[in-house]
């Protein structure tokens, strides 16, 4: 033990201002990441949305501990290609037993491979949001159609908006495609906007056959989702172009062949039934008592 | 130039004779530089555009403060989310009266917070949590100065209420009076808090600087 100790090294007083500078920059440092943000947005407005509809959805069920996440973690590709289960819940669409499953598997999927990739997972999920969409309209089951294509829309919004996420938009343009003669008349109007906004903003030719592609209708902007970026048109030439091959291949998964659309159906009084129930379904036990 | 409307509205649209009747929604009214306050009144009359931009004016602040609270990113995750969770769940039930709506949604968030705390630790004190000894931390994930390691490492050190003032001022960046609302005390309270908090802060780091 040195005398001299405190004297050889003298201690750095800190100021409290220097001690704010620090919380500032811890401040700085906790930003959610970007992908947690964009996914949970979707989420919550798709929530509103199926709650304003009367459609009671269950609160997530949370993720789960150290141990499981790590076991999963590890095991995850294995798993993946292994287990029956898990590979029937990729088909799963909002409503079946394992849809709740088939989201978590994309959850882990960002959360184990690295950030680079993170752009990509997530077009990959906006487009299996897409996929879903067309599979419930050809079921005829409306309610989920509409409450799962808010989340679409907020997610292709900002991935157009986004300028890394604008380099995955073509994959899932390309679905958007295929969904077109699927869904209703103005609901197709909808999405073809959307094409055309997205082919408009990256200067790409519409894909020929595309209902929209230079026509006068849908050569307009304005829109007034205000993240989307405004479209100029689409160019009037109608030339094929060589990159829907490209574009095909990068689609998830190939579109089951159209069927008639069935009426309506009455809809079963199934609370738990939103385009993202999960399993579990307790209710919100806190609101934040009082106001 | 044909405005394109929302996917939701033009699909809502279609269902009106479907036995799910679902209205069709009218484009969002709020102004473009609405504040939170407008944003809430917006989303209770149904307004999904008004919930998103909501969502988007609060999810940074709420989020620093979870983190702030908590050790884990999975954690500041999950939580957050249970945040919103409520939010939607409780919009309906809610009525301007002159507070603000980010310290009502900042209760929400505090509540979460205390209710995670108590499920990870239920015999232990708030504050008294133990370093998880694996799993990613937030210091390791993101931080990478030294001094602020040890900065976070002062705060568990400190009692709850200064955790509490220090989270909601400079995680969330909330006034001295807005985070009195979320903590239902004084502004002068808060500020003593924090005032402590700071001073506590600076004399355990000058003392680890000197050993």
């Amino acid at each position: 033990m040195s005398l001299f100790r405190g004297t050889m090294r003298p201690p750095t007083i800190l100021s409290d201002e220097a001690i704010e500078r620090y919380l500032a920059a811890i401040r700085a440092e906790l930003a959610p990441d970007p992908l947690f943000r964009r996914r949970l947005r979707g989420e919550v407005t798709s929530r509103f949305v199926a709650a304003s509809e009367g459609i009671d959805v269950a609160p997530r069920s949370r993720s789960m501990g150290r141990v499981g996440r790590a076991v999963l973690y590890a095991s995850f590709t294995l798993a993946l290609s292994a287990t029956s289960v898990l590979a029937a819940s990729q088909q799963a669409l909002p409503g079946d037993p394992l849809y709740a499953l088939k989201r978590q598997v994309e959850d882990i999927r960002v959360q184990v491979l690295p950030a680079g990739l993170h752009d990509d997972l997530a077009a990959y999920a906006l487009a299996e949001r897409i996929d879903e969409l067309g599979r419930l309209a050809d079921r005829g089951d409306w309610g989920r159609v509409e409450a799962l294509a808010v989340t679409v829309e907020h997610d292709f919004d900002a991935f157009v908006a986004d300028s890394a996420g604008a380099d995955s938009a073509d994959k899932y343009l390309t679905v958007l495609r295929g969904l077109l003669d699927r869904l209703p008349e103005p609901a197709q109007e909808a999405v073809q906007a959307v094409i055309d906004q997205a082919s408009g903003a990256r200067g790409t030719p519409p894909e020929p056959g595309t209902r929209g592609g230079g026509t006068p209708a849908s050569s307009s902007g304005g829109g007034n989702s205000g993240s989307a970026p405004e479209a100029g048109g689409p160019p009037d030439d109608d030339s094929k172009d060589g990159s829907a091959t490209d574009e095909a291949t990068a689609t998830p998964k190939p579109k089951p062949t159209k069927a008639p659309r069935p009426e309506p159906t009455p809809k079963p009084a199934n609370p738990n039934a939103g385009p993202d129930a999960r399993s579990s379904n307790q209710g919100p036990d806190d609101d934040g008592d009082d106001q | 130039m044909r405005d394109r409307l929302p996917l939701s509205t033009t699909l809502g649209s279609t269902l009106v004779d479907g036995a799910l009747r679902a209205p069709a929604r009218a484009p969002s009214a709020v102004r473009p530089d609405a504040s939170v306050d407008e944003l809430a009144v917006a989303a209770t009359g149904g307004d999904v555009e008004a919930v998103g931009r909501l969502y988007d004016a609060l999810v940074d602040p709420i989020y620093r403060y979870v983190a702030m609270r908590l050790r884990r990113r999975e954690d500041a995750e999950d939580v957050t989310q249970l945040v919103f969770e409520r939010i939607v769940a409780a919009l309906p039930r809610y009525h301007h009266n002159g507070k603000p709506f980010a310290a009502w949604a900042f209760r929400i968030a505090r509540n979460a917070v205390i209710d995670h705390q108590r499920r990870l630790r239920p015999t232990e004190p708030l504050g008294a949590i133990a370093e998880p000894s694996d799993g990613v931390l937030l210091e390791a994930l993101s931080l990478r100065d030294e001094e602020i390691r040890e900065l976070r490492a002062a705060i568990r050190g400190l009692t709850p209420d200064q955790q509490e003032a220090l989270a909601l001022r400079y995680g969330a960046g909330l006034s001295a009076e807005e985070a009195a609302r979320v903590m239902g005390r004084q502004a002068g309270t808060i500020r003593g808090l924090t005032f402590r908090a700071i001073e506590a802060l600076r004399r355990t780091l000058a003392r680890e600087q000197r050993t």
